[in-house]
């Protein structure tokens, strides 16, 4: 315990109430919940990966045009896919990102 | 009658000889002559009981030999053992000569050579004042004509020192050295110019030597300190360093003004009288457990203000203390004073939950909790061996306020306590035993009409300290260092808790070595050594996952787990994890052992979400209770979410330091929060959580798919451009 002069007695005082306000809004609200069910996440990983793969395998195809518009509408679907999967893949492997 | 001279002459020469006449060789027996050198018997060496026979016998007959019939002219004190006087046997005669002072100096010189003695001089000076070691050293390599001669000067003269004067070879150093001129040497002829000649002497020198026993570093560094201090004086309106000649009533004042102040400043503690005061003090290993009740009664109205005080070593060792009111569950406010060390005690207010009227009483219950308060005694145990501790405490509980009756009790956790301390000069206090025990209760009292303690001239006068020595079975448990983490991801909705421990066993050191045969006995028998640890249970969270332990070899095998299942938020978990930790070797006293311990559990279990505001709050424990185990000091840190604002924490005690700083791991772009607390001496009761409160807005969530998605598209931004380059070496022309 600190040796605090008399001036300090109101912080800790505050100190020691908003600690018991905190604990009390703990005990009192809902807990915390994902945005994805955690539960899902390996199969989200697994269908992800799977389409990002599909994906580029589909970009590798595609003809080389002058103005590569088709080439980057596939290749920001799969990224966004792959972003998504490899978070997802994280998680569900146990490493907790 | 050959025979009977001989054999007289032979007694009178060889005293109490076991050997008679017809083994001597002598010029009278030549073949005896001849087999001694051939073949020398082992003569045994007269006993010296024999030769004081024998004496004694040639006094009585009146045969005294020349040497026993005179009294000797000196006989020096005999010394025994550490240089102390052997006492002298009666009849001898002791002289009572002044003995000669013990030399402190030692002169040598070289002989007079050839040399100029401005030439030697300049060695004469490069050596004096240095220690001798020193100047044979620069001899040795010194460049100069005469500086071997003065090496083995040197040499010899410390030599002589050490054996004739007796002086102390580590401290010997040239004191002195100087040059003198020795007989003017032969002339020699020196053409000069112009068909002249000048005549040359040849110079002779000797330098000598002064050595003596110098100061050591030491003592030179004291005596320059004493000469220091010596030099600082006071700029006060009196002279510290000069005695007052005719004192004046006033110029005493300064003292009795503080004392005055005191008496003012002590008034203000006037409003309470302690009716009785008992403390409990509960030995353990590492932490001992103290709970003082003070039954006070109110002597002013409107008394809300109670003061304790403490011992400073005892303060010192509290590492956690609370005040309640007996019988009642809220702690109360308490306020420290600020740290004097001018005085041996500390203060503490208490607010009083009500105002007390005149001569109402109140019982208030001090509970402390003292680490590092007991040593092992005796510092050392084998491993067959018991385990004893030492506790010290003061004798008295002081108080600013008058006390009726007072009262202190030991308890040490059995019965088996090898001896405490009976405390003197208590006849103001008691006229019974000042101290009994009764089981493994040691009562200190009870002490009655104790005054006003909290002031120095009661501490000089009464206080004095009491030892406990007591049996302990349990071992000490120390845990030198606790580095836990605690990271929050609210995409795996985890929160993962990694502890890094450094486990010491704080009871006696082992003497010999660890016998693991000894060992497995002892667990066979079911007698196990008192201060060897070769398991330990904690109780961990329920509902945790994916726990792992390891130390610095790897991953250990020897401990099981039991996982208890998740409880719901709000209630107080039923039932614990339990793990028997079980290290790879028992850890024995002074030993240590480094482990990591971590778990994952959900985080919906700790954290919450508020709706109107967008905040998360989470609880995470500061660390795993251990009963009886001290920690000396902990780092708690904790890993928020990438992103995280707004971080806002309620410790549930005053750090020693906090920080924030940024950590970074996997898939992370930005690096996230993470705050650290620092504590020290923590105990069980320190065992609560932190709340920290933060807002992760949804950009800042998504900002990890987001960073994962731009780094895969730059690959195949990168195959986009690669498709269009060409590469082929040859163009086909067709």
């Amino acid at each position: 315990m600190p040796s605090s002069p008399s001036r300090a007695t109101l912080s800790t005082h505050t100190a020691m109430s908003t600690y018991a306000s905190t604990r009390a809004l703990h005990t009192a609200l809902p807990p915390f919940q994902p945005l994805l069910p955690v539960a899902l996440l390996p199969y989200l990983a697994a269908l992800l990966l799977a389409s990002t793969f599909a994906l580029a395998f589909y970009f590798s195809t595609l003809p080389r045009d002058t103005i590569p518009i088709r080439e980057t509408a596939v290749a920001s679907t799969a990224s966004v896919l792959a972003g998504f999967g490899v978070v997802a893949l994280f998680c569900s492997a146990g490493v907790y990102v | 009658m050959h025979q009977r001279r001989c054999k007289v002459v032979c007694a009178m020469h060889i005293h109490g000889a076991v050997n008679n006449f017809l083994y001597s060789a002598s010029f009278l027996n030549p073949l005896n002559w001849v087999k001694e050198k051939l073949v020398p018997s082992i003569r045994e060496k007269p006993s010296q009981e024999e030769v004081e026979a024998s004496k004694k016998q040639a006094a009585k007959e009146g045969n005294r030999s020349v040497f026993e019939a005179t009294p000797g002219p000196l006989v020096r004190q005999a010394r025994g053992k550490w240089g102390l006087a052997i006492p002298v046997k009666k009849g001898v005669h002791v002289p009572n000569k002044p003995h000669k002072p013990r030399p402190t100096a030692h002169k040598y010189s070289t002989a007079n050579f050839k040399i100029s003695h401005r030439k030697l001089n300049m060695l004469g000076r490069q050596i004096a004042g240095k220690p001798v070691d020193y100047a044979i050293l620069q001899m040795q390599f010194s460049e100069k004509r005469a500086s071997s001669r003065i090496m083995n000067m040197l040499a010899t003269a410390k030599d002589h020192a050490v054996r004739y004067k007796r002086l102390s070879e580590p401290k010997l150093v040239v004191a002195e050295s100087w040059v003198s001129k020795g007989p003017r040497g032969p002339k020699r002829l020196e053409p000069r110019g112009r068909g002249h000649f000048g005549i040359r002497t040849h110079p002779n020198s000797k330098l000598t030597v002064v050595l003596k026993e110098g100061k050591t570093v030491e003592e030179q560094k004291k005596e320059e300190r004493a000469r220091k201090i010596r030099k600082i004086v006071s700029a006060a309106a009196t002279r510290e360093d000069v005695p007052i000649r005719n004192p004046s009533p006033t110029s005493l004042g300064a003292a009795v003004h503080s004392e005055q102040l005191w008496k003012l400043a002590e008034s203000k503690f006037q409003s309470f009288e302690n009716t009785a005061i008992v403390r409990t003090v509960e030995l353990g290993g590492s932490v001992v457990h103290v709970t003082t009740t003070y039954a006070i009664k109110a002597t002013q109205p409107g008394a809300k203000v109670y003061t304790i005080a403490l011992g400073l070593e005892e303060k010192q060792k509290t590492s956690w203390l609370e005040v309640k009111v007996k019988g009642q569950q809220t702690p109360l406010d308490v306020v420290h004073y600020p740290l004097d060390t001018s005085r041996n005690f500390q203060l503490l207010d208490v607010a009083l939950p009500d105002v007390l009227s005149l001569n109402s009483t109140l019982n208030l219950v001090l509970e402390t909790l003292q680490t590092h308060a007991t040593f092992p005694w005796p510092k050392q145990a084998s491993q067959k061996e018991d385990q004893a501790l030492k506790y010290q405490t003061d004798l008295f509980v002081l108080s600013p306020y008058h006390t009726g009756v007072q009262r202190t009790k030991v308890k040490a956790p059995t019965p088996r306590v090898i001896s405490y301390t009976t405390p003197e000069n208590l006849q103001d206090f008691t006229l019974d035993a000042p101290a009994s025990k009764q089981g493994a209760t040691v009562t200190y009292g009870p002490y009655s009409d104790i005054p006003t303690s909290s002031n120095n001239k009661f501490i000089k006068e009464h206080q004095q300290p009491i030892t406990v020595h007591y049996f302990h079975e349990q071992p000490v448990l120390e845990i030198s260092k606790l580095t836990r983490t605690a990271e929050i991801s609210h995409w795996g909705a985890n929160l993962n808790i990694q502890d890094n421990l450094v486990l010491h066993n704080a009871g006696p050191t082992l003497k010999g070595h660890f016998s693991r045969l000894e060992h497995q006995s002892q667990s066979y028998f079911k007698r196990p050594a008192p201060h060897a640890l070769p398991a330990l249970t904690l109780h961990l969270p329920p509902g945790i996952r994916n726990t792992y332990y390891y130390d610095l070899i790897g991953n250990v095998s020897t401990s099981r787990l039991r996982i208890a299942p998740a409880a719901p938020k709000n209630q107080r978990a039923s039932r614990y994890s339990v793990l028997e930790l079980r290290p790879r070797y028992p850890i024995l006293g002074g030993w240590n052992y480094t482990f990591t311990l971590g778990w994952d559990a959900p985080l919906s279990d700790s954290a919450v979400y508020d709706r109107s505001t967008g905040k998360y709050i989470v609880e995470v424990p500061i660390m795993t209770p251990i009963p009886g185990a001290v920690v000396n000091s902990a780092e708690v840190s904790i890993v928020l979410p990438e992103g995280a604002t707004g971080v806002e924490f309620a410790p549930p005690f005053p750090a020693v330091a906090n920080r924030i700083s940024t950590h970074t791991t996997y898939l992370d772009s930005m690096g996230r929060p993470m705050l650290t607390f620092e504590y020290e001496n923590l105990t069980i009761m320190h065992a609560q959580s932190i709340f920290v409160s933060y807002k992760v807005p949804l950009a800042a969530h998504l900002r990890k798919p987001f960073v994962v998605g731009v780094a895969f598209f730059s690959v195949f931004a990168l195959a986009i451009v690669g498709r269009r380059i060409n590469l082929t070496i040859h163009q086909k022309t067709l």
